[in-house]
């Protein structure tokens, strides 16, 4: 028995060697990854660097809507658009926790509300992005409670291998290669987050109506957020994003979503709502969106200026 | 719990260590707690079921032994079959009784129908059921004595690693393995250990893999192509085969880990040279139980060439019933009778001391395994419509085309099937029948062994990372718990 046990052990020893090994260089590789949404997760997660006095969280929507460096024109205030392409506030959430945890300069939060931010999901796009940081108890909160895989991720080691595939490794290794090579970045030189589309309006077959969802989980998660905010003094604007109007019919139950900005403006004293859906100014003119729901580069312009001139203003104003 | 599940990587090993540090006496006791604990897991109540059928054959067997007559002992043997076969009945086949004779109502226009009764299929009770009327119906034989300590007979019906699917194992040969003083043996862990892995490659690598191809693909049978329908059902034979002798072999593995043999299940039956061959190497445990039980207990092949046919047909029909309550599976059985009936009169038995050609060898090879993979047809069908639209749209060879986006669903735009994960899944196919043709063809054993240790621990770290990285960890059921 005691050689099997020697030998037993030593196999496993050198099996959990090779599989930490493999597990770092995948880790690594997927963090330097040269992907935006790895980008930002590294910055929030990792090197917690990042601490503007204006940060913007959220979906793909607010990262191609907000153009951090028109805010900082209007109010002289640094700026960050750290939404992530793909997610909603079930994920997403990691990164503002960990941001509240440690900003110090941190004036204004701004999140975005449109059709599908309150949808409950249990497959996260590139839930890969993630794969680095999770130990980390914003990420670990985050994702446990979505489904029972992300669940085993979180709390069993090497889990997450068990998901891999070619794109994660491949990613991984041109990842791995940057970083010991110095690879040129894509991300380029003062890069403040934001996203930008440039295509013009291309229209949706849409067949079936879209009935956007409101998961409990997600507004708990909005009101954790104002609540966290609100002990470090942090004024959270909540930007109802604007939907072309001829894309709108798609959509049902609109208000109901919507809705929920004006009833946390008035429950919150450090929530504002501004609501973009009848800004007839933008939700008329196709030049200004990429589909229904995206903004183009135009029209992203139009409504950050827009939304720089409310952040100029006090809540009385 | 599953054994390709987190909770059994737990529980086994603890199992192990606990059982290895008793004394040889008292492990029987951790191994039946062990066993119902593994099997409250999965459904708290079913465990009076298998309680049910331990205290009844338990006590039967003992009266048969005692009985001054044989008409006493038959009345507790007729006891014995009806309340096993009456549990079975009552839980598995109970609805299917009830649809087939509502329909012959409708048909005859009566009012009156049965209901139907919302039960679940208790986990592994054809297996349970079969092993515990072996064992009575072997001591009503006089081949065996009745087993006196009732926790040990306990342990014999409920034992973890065969409990739910199988090998069904005799009380003649099991039983002593339950009773005999195990001491820890080098050889034997690490030879369980690296079946376990085998079986784990074979059910998470292999089985799980095409299991969702084959799923999305019988779901969607209408509005599939011939080849696409035709590939399903080859990627289903590889399918069943990898995740029911995988299962065994995890059974295997998992026992022989315990000191306590268990039956070989699987002999590379996809290599069989005919129907007959196959059914000595597929299932071994159920086609031997039929045989003893059933086949010659009707007079076997020692009978009329007539009569004979007649019970071939019936052992196949009643193996096929078995297997679920639904006509698709006693058509299933229905064809292998007719196969093997077949080859009695074309005298293509394969078995004995034949000298075949190698070409002769690998056409019987190719031809019966194409037999069996369309038997399959019926086995995986729905119902019996749905199977012979399947052979109708195969048939069809008009519309045969091959486009990879027919293998699954998209989601999110993204198709679950690329032509990488196609080839990589063919290839673990290929591999796992190269491996299992070296095992039980070509000595490979023996050549794996005298391989050098850093050669033999990397094939293990190999499986190991296969097994992570390529297997499906969505934690598919093995296909025979249903039965």
């Amino acid at each position: 028995m005691k050689l099997f046990i020697i030998r037993f052990g030593i196999f496993c020893i050198l099996l959990l060697i090779g599989l930490s090994l493999f597990s770092t260089f995948l880790k690594t590789g997927q963090k330097n990854y040269d992907s935006t949404g790895c980008y930002k997760l590294k910055l929030m997660l990792d090197e917690k660097s990042l601490d503007p006095e204006i940060i913007v969280f959220g979906s793909s929507v607010a990262e191609g809507s907000i153009i951090p460096k028109v805010l900082s024109e209007k109010t002289g205030k640094t700026s960050f658009n750290a939404a992530l392409s793909g997610r909603r506030i079930i994920d997403w959430n990691s990164v503002a926790f960990s941001f509240l945890d440690y900003t110090k300069n941190n004036k204004i939060i701004i999140l975005d509300i449109f059709p599908n931010a309150f949808n409950e999901t249990n497959q996260l796009y590139f839930p890969h992005e993630f794969y680095p940081y999770l130990q980390n108890k914003f990420v670990k909160r985050a994702l446990s409670p979505i489904s029972e895989t992300y669940n085993k991720m979180t709390s069993l080691p090497f889990y997450y291998l068990t998901q891999l595939n070619t794109t994660i490794i491949l990613n991984s290794i041109v990842g791995f290669r940057d970083l010991l090579f110095n690879f040129n970045s894509k991300i380029p030189d003062g890069y403040m987050g934001y996203n930008s589309i440039t295509s013009t309006y291309e229209k949706s077959n849409l067949s079936n109506l879209i009935k956007p969802e409101i998961s409990d989980r997600s507004i708990e998660l909005y009101e954790d957020i104002f609540s966290a905010a609100a002990e470090k003094n942090i004024r959270v604007v909540l930007v109802g994003t604007p939907i072309f109007i001829e894309g709108r019919r798609f959509y049902q139950n609109i208000d109901s979503i919507y809705n929920w900005g004006k009833r946390w403006d008035s429950i919150y004293t450090n929530v504002d709502f501004v609501n973009f859906l009848n800004d007839k100014a933008i939700i008329l003119n196709k030049n200004y969106f990429s589909n229904n729901t995206h903004l183009n580069d135009s029209g992203a312009m139009e409504l950050s200026k827009k939304l720089g001139i409310v952040l100029t203003q006090t809540r009385e104003e | 719990m599953l054994f390709n599940s987190l909770e059994y990587l737990w529980f086994f090993p603890t199992v192990v260590i606990i059982y290895y540090s008793l004394p040889s006496h008292k492990r029987w006791v951790l191994l039946l707690l062990a066993s119902y604990f593994f099997y409250m897991s999965w459904k708290v109540e079913y465990i009076f079921l298998i309680i049910f059928s331990t205290l009844v054959d338990y006590f039967l067997a003992l009266k048969i032994h005692q009985a001054k007559n044989s008409t006493q002992r038959k009345f507790f043997l007729v006891f014995s079959l009806v309340s096993n076969l009456g549990l079975l009945a009552a839980f598995k086949y109970a609805n299917f009784i009830s649809e087939n004779i509502n329909q012959f109502l409708t048909f005859t226009n009566t009012d009156k129908h049965l209901p139907y009764l919302d039960i679940l299929l208790p986990v592994g009770i054809s297996f349970y059921t079969f092993q515990t009327l072996s064992y009575t119906i072997d001591v009503y034989r006089g081949k065996i004595p009745p087993e006196n300590n009732i926790g040990r007979f306990a342990l014999y019906v409920t034992y973890f690693p065969q409990l739910v699917a199988g090998p069904i194992e005799r009380a003649k040969s099991f039983i002593p393995e339950l009773k005999k003083k195990v001491t820890f043996n080098y050889v034997n862990v690490v030879s369980g250990l690296r079946r376990i892995l085998w079986g784990l490659f074979k059910k998470v690598v292999v089985a799980d893999r095409v299991s969702a191809i084959v799923n999305h693909v019988y779901a969607t049978s209408d509005d599939q192509n011939g080849l696409t329908l035709l590939l399903a059902t080859y990627l289903f034979a590889f399918q069943i085969y990898c995740d029911f002798s995988g299962y065994s072999d995890i059974a295997i593995g998992s026992s022989r880990i315990l000191g306590i043999n268990l039956m070989e299940n699987f002999k590379a039956p996809y290599f069989s040279k005919s129907i007959s061959e196959f059914w000595s190497r597929w299932h071994i445990s159920l086609s031997s139980w039929f045989k003893d039980y059933v086949y010659i207990s009707l007079g076997g092949n020692r009978v009329k060439v007539s009569r004979m046919i007649v019970n071939i047909l019936i052992v196949f029909l009643v193996s096929g019933f078995w297997h679920g309550a639904n006509w698709t599976f006693i058509a299933w059985g229905l064809i292998h009778g007719l196969l093997l009936i077949s080859e009695y009169f074309l005298k293509l038995d394969s078995r004995g001391d034949l000298n075949f050609t190698p070409s002769q060898k690998l056409i019987r090879i190719i031809v019966s395994f194409n037999l069996v993979t369309l038997a399959w047809i019926f086995f995986r069908a729905d119902s019996i419509n749905h199977a012979f639209s399947m052979f109708n749209n195969i048939l069809t060879l008009d519309n045969w085309n091959f486009d990879i986006n027919n293998f699954s669903l998209a989601i999110g735009g993204i198709p679950l099937v690329t032509w990488p994960k196609l080839i990589l899944s063919f290839a673990f196919i290929v591999i796992m029948l190269l491996i299992e043709y070296g095992i039980y063809f070509n000595n490979f054993r023996k050549a794996f062994f005298a391989l050098n240790s850093i050669i033999r621990w990397g094939t293990y770290y190999a499986v190991i990372i296969c097994i992570i990285l390529f297997g499906n960890h969505g934690n598919v059921e093995f296909i025979y718990f249903q039965f």
